[in-house]
């Protein structure tokens, strides 16, 4: 008896092993279903960084295929957010009481670094899913207009926060630090201007975004809801980096 | 043996014929028909040596032969992995209402689209209908069955999707019990069954999650869906010893394909053009033993002691020898608790039935499926309860 409850404990503990995984492996396989099967299955792990990579392979075989580019963009997000709403992940992009004394991002600088290249990819990757798939679908439309917005708008803010250009915004010798209230604040001067251009532009397609989601689903873009916030807030970034200088 | 080879002639060779007549089974796949059982889930998904008598009509048609009688009437089994738990029974239902109840919200409250991220629920039902009659030699049966999927999508604006197949299945079946051997008691079961089978599927497009209660809810059910009928037919073989059982099923053995109807949400048809889609024949071999007694313990502890496998899907494109194999073990104690244990792909699996009055069984079972194509790819574990009213 003693056996079987040891033996029934492991069953109910373990219920998600699989005693023949050695057997399997997805390694170097270049079958695309395959490929994009393992990819989904490590979103429903919640392991999105694995995703990527499976994607990623996916898209290798097949360049540009909707399913694994809207996998990857989803996934992309997910690691953007931890797994969590962008709203609960970055609460001060939705804010509209932010103090400029405070920094936008209260994250140390290895994870923005992270979180730069992440929101850089997943902006790419949503402005060439937009351009592949049909707007058929409100919903799903809707669903991408906002995580390219979001990926846009947050890849604007890092970029300006990393003015020296080595991918990792917020450290000491960047120029630039962008304020809760979505200001400017001048850690130093006499950068090169060209990475203000840049983020400006990621704003400007940001909000660009947003005016389409408030073409696609207007409640969603409300007079008081987190998106609409963000748009303000990103359009008050934008004048306000077109007037920094060196 | 001469006739015994007569008999596996007349058998095999139309087997053998129509495998090579078949169209190619791979496009439009269709998972196949079947009630379900807590039983065969508890047991790693083992059917084919170890038949219970009220499965017999759906799982080996060769079990028909056997010479107990068994009345089903009424079978409600409700399975479900742990979000499709929080939707069935938990809070995460009535949130969906409350929040796709005010269409004004356009984002969901934070806190909701944290749990919702990611959200994929997955469940499945036998009944309500669920009736069959096992005789000696022959079985009929009518059964509903239901399996579906709601999952979220998305961690700025997430959308909702819902796939939801309701099958209904009558299955009538004859069977023929030969015996080879009367000293060791060999015997050899054949049987077939031929069975009509409707699909309603309901595949809801992407919808805000703000409005997905009328997903979940079926008293606001609207859009479209579409019936698929089919005529199917399975075959079974069985030899049978009082210790040990040896069987081999050829499911869907004429390729059963599903011819689909569309209809708008207010039941009229629609004009367009689906393509049929196929249940990929396949065939499954299985063995059972069945000891005397459990490791030497008296037959009032521990009976009806039975350890099965099984090998099913030699038809299909399969990736890996383990996703086809299936083990199973049941032991009843003190004739009242049944324990069942399991490993199906690879995944470990448990149940404890109990039977009341002599024929209320009740069932519980911890079972995980493969949903990916490689063992250990993609698990889906099911909590699933059952109750089995029996004559």
């Amino acid at each position: 008896m003693p056996r079987c409850s040891v033996v029934l404990l492991l069953l109910c503990l373990l219920p998600g092993c699989n005693f023949f995984s050695w057997a399997a492996s997805v390694d170097d396989s270049n079958d695309y279903d395959l490929l994009v099967a393992e990819a989904r299955a490590h979103m429903s792990a919640g392991s999105p960084e694995k995703a990527v990579d499976y994607f990623s392979r996916a898209l290798a075989i097949r360049t540009n295929d909707i399913q694994a580019l809207d996998g990857r963009v989803e996934a992309r997000l997910l690691i953007l957010t931890d797994g969590r709403s962008v709203y609960t992940a970055f609460p001060r992009l939705f804010a509209t009481n932010g103090s400029a004394s405070e920094n936008l991002f209260t994250d140390l600088p290895p994870r923005l670094g992270l979180l730069l290249a992440t929101s850089l990819a997943a902006a790419h990757d949503a402005t060439v899913l937009d351009s592949l798939f049909s707007h058929t679908n409100t919903a799903r439309t809707a669903r991408l207009t906002a995580d390219a917005a979001v990926a846009n708008g947050l890849t604007a803010l890092l970029l300006a926060a990393d003015g020296n250009t080595n991918g990792i915004p917020g450290e000491a010798g960047d120029p630039i630090l962008p304020g809760a209230d979505f200001g400017i604040r001048l850690n130093t001067s006499g950068f090169a201007p060209a990475f203000v251009d840049t983020a400006r532009g990621h704003a400007q397609a940001a909000i660009l975004w947003l005016g389409r989601l408030a073409m696609a689903a207007p409640l969603s873009m409300a007079t008081g809801t987190p998106l609409s916030a963000f748009r303000r807030s990103l359009v008050r970034f934008a004048s306000n980096l077109s007037e920094v200088r060196p | 043996m001469t006739r015994l080879l007569h008999i596996l002639c007349s058998v095999l060779i139309p087997f053998c014929t129509a495998v090579v007549a078949l169209p190619s089974p791979l496009a439009a796949r269709e998972r196949p028909f079947s009630p379900g059982s807590a039983r065969a889930q508890a047991m790693g998904m083992t059917w084919i040596a170890c038949t219970a008598p009220e499965d017999a009509a759906f799982f080996n048609p060769a079990w028909l032969a056997s010479e107990d009688e068994r009345f089903t009437i009424i079978r409600l089994r409700t399975g479900a992995n742990s979000d499709g738990l929080a939707l069935l029974f938990g809070q995460t239902g009535d949130d969906i209402r409350m929040f796709g109840s005010d269409s004004g919200a356009g984002i969901p409250p934070r806190g909701f689209m944290d749990t919702m991220t990611g959200f994929d629920a997955v469940y499945e039902t036998s009944g309500p209908l669920f009736l069959s009659y096992k005789g000696e030699g022959f079985g009929i049966g009518l059964y509903s069955s239901s399996r579906g999927g709601f999952n979220a999508h998305g961690t700025t604006l997430p959308t909702a999707t819902l796939e939801h197949d309701f099958d209904i299945g009558a299955i009538a079946g004859l069977a023929l019990p030969i015996t080879l051997d009367e000293d060791t008691g060999l015997q050899l079961l054949l049987g077939g069954t031929i069975k009509y089978l409707v699909r309603i599927r309901h595949i809801a497009s992407e919808v805000p999650l703000t409005e997905a209660s009328r997903l979940v809810d079926p008293f606001a059910f609207s859009g479209d869906f579409r019936i698929g009928q089919a005529i199917g037919s399975d075959l079974g073989i069985t030899w049978r010893t009082p210790y040990f059982s040896v069987g081999v099923v050829w499911y869907d053995w004429f390729g059963t394909t599903l011819s689909w109807n569309e209809y708008s949400g207010d039941f009229k048809t629609k004009d367009t053009k689906l393509e049929d889609t196929h249940i990929t024949p396949m065939i499954g071999a299985g063995i059972a033993w069945t000891p005397p007694d459990l490791f030497g313990l008296p037959s009032w502890l521990f009976s009806n002691t039975q350890i099965a496998i099984d090998v099913r899907g030699f038809l299909e494109e399969e990736d890996s020898f383990f996703k086809m194999l299936h083990i199973g073990f049941e032991s009843t104690f003190l004739h009242f608790a049944t324990i069942r244990l399991g490993i199906n792909a690879g995944y470990p699996t448990c149940g404890l039935a109990f039977l009341l009055f002599g024929g209320l069984n009740l069932e519980y079972t911890l079972a995980t499926e493969e949903r990916g194509r490689l063992p250990g790819q993609n698990p889906l574990t099911l909590h699933t309860i059952s109750v089995t009213l029996m004559l």
